[in-house]
């Protein structure tokens, strides 16, 4: 997950969840970058006052992994509701995070 | 048909006599066209009405704008947000509040149908964002109401469009051909007309009528492209419901367009069910 950081919040180390433009859209800084002294003030001389930076703690790969067996009846309760196959990288994505989503609800009893 | 007295004649005549967005919203339009609006103008106007004003900041200070309780005065929300998203901002609190209401014997369900339509915009948004869209002042709307022609036909003839419900999940058939078939018209053809009505911008009006095919006339559009997957992803994400068992499959051409990253949808799941557990508490409840 990301959140949005003031100016003033940001500190070094932190890693931008979403490239920096400037006020004429050309790209200051790229996603994945992590702030060291430079670049915030590259930010404060453009005058850019939010960022968005990833939050730490609750990326998604620190999530315990979840058993395969939840994870098959979640795929099977998906493709029930699917007349097609997913064809290209983004259907794939968007595939399995809803076989995540479902196995999570699964495993809570919802 | 299901009943041979009701004709789409019928229909396009009850958009007619279906509700006419309040007052605030007109007085908001006639003062946002004026180039010589200030922003104490339309602080004054939105302040009058108190419930407007305390959702408004409510909203600002929530997850979906991500202002984190730092705005406290209207005048400052405007300055953050700008005219425009701000008029959009109240459009959708005002129709939402409309339509909160269930109606007895039918299927609707107004908490449910706001989820899946709150879910649709906050992911719409999403992927504004993402692709750096030029007008994203109006995503999270058009993803709010790209139903309204559900709404209308749940309050306009409710029990023959819960027998259209119910023949497309028995039927596993997607709700659009249902429709078709049952009525002769489309929830996205009348939501259309309802937007000309209420006067609605452009591009809600394209994303009402446009999100089951995302392009418009066989043209791409960003917007309504965004709206298209947002709608697919919330489906499957199981977010609100939207009477439908089947998913559709995107169109292909709408993904070239957004051209999004092949994680996307993994890299953002936290903040989309964050930002619509947020969202509902906002939006849903007073």
């Amino acid at each position: 997950m990301s959140q949005i950081k003031n100016i003033d919040e940001l500190e070094i180390g932190m890693i931008l969840a979403e490239p920096v433009h400037n006020s004429f859209g050309q790209i200051l800084l790229q996603k994945g970058h992590e702030l060291n002294s430079k670049s915030i003030k590259v930010l404060k001389t453009w005058n850019v006052r939010v960022v968005y930076v990833q939050d730490i703690n609750t990326d998604i790969n620190v999530q315990e992994e979840l058993n395969p067996e939840i994870l098959e009846l979640a795929k099977e309760k998906i493709k029930s509701r699917m007349e097609w196959e997913p064809r290209n990288d983004n259907e794939i994505d968007l595939f399995n995070t809803a076989v995540e989503i479902t196995a999570r609800q699964l495993l809570k009893g919802i | 048909m299901i009943n041979q007295n009701l004709n789409i004649e019928d229909l396009i005549k009850k958009v007619k006599d279906f509700p006419t967005l309040p007052t605030i919203y007109n007085a908001l339009m006639d003062l946002i066209s004026n180039p010589r609006t200030t922003v104490n103008d339309l602080s004054n106007l939105i302040s009058q009405d108190q419930s407007s004003a305390a959702k408004v900041l409510k909203a600002v200070n929530s997850p979906i704008y991500g202002f984190y309780g730092r705005i406290t005065s209207i005048n400052q929300a405007i300055s953050f947000l700008g005219f425009e998203e701000i008029k959009n901002l109240i459009i959708a609190l005002t129709i939402i509040d409309i339509f909160s209401k269930s109606v007895s014997d039918t299927l609707f369900n107004p908490v449910e149908f706001w989820k899946h339509s709150i879910a649709v915009g906050i992911i719409t948004r999403l992927i504004g964002h993402h692709t750096n869209a030029k007008n994203i002042e109006s995503y999270f709307i058009s993803g709010i109401l790209h139903d309204l022609g559900k709404l209308f036909f749940f309050k306009v003839i409710p029990k023959e469009y819960s027998k259209v419900i119910q023949y497309s999940l028995e039927n596993k058939k997607y709700l659009l051909d249902s429709e078709m078939k049952l009525l002769g018209i489309t929830h996205t053809v009348i939501g259309e007309l309802i937007a000309e009505k209420w006067n609605l911008p452009k591009s809600i009006k394209n994303s009402i009528r446009y999100h089951n095919i995302g392009i418009v006339n066989g043209e791409i559009n960003h917007l309504v492209s965004s709206v298209h997957i947002a709608n697919i992803a919330s489906s499957m994400f199981g977010l609100g419901y939207r009477w439908e068992h089947l998913v559709p499959q995107p169109n292909y051409v709408v993904w070239k367009e957004l051209n999004l990253s092949k994680d996307f949808f993994k890299m953002n799941i936290k903040k989309i069910l964050n930002d619509y557990d947020e969202s509902i508490k906002l939006l849903l409840k007073n």
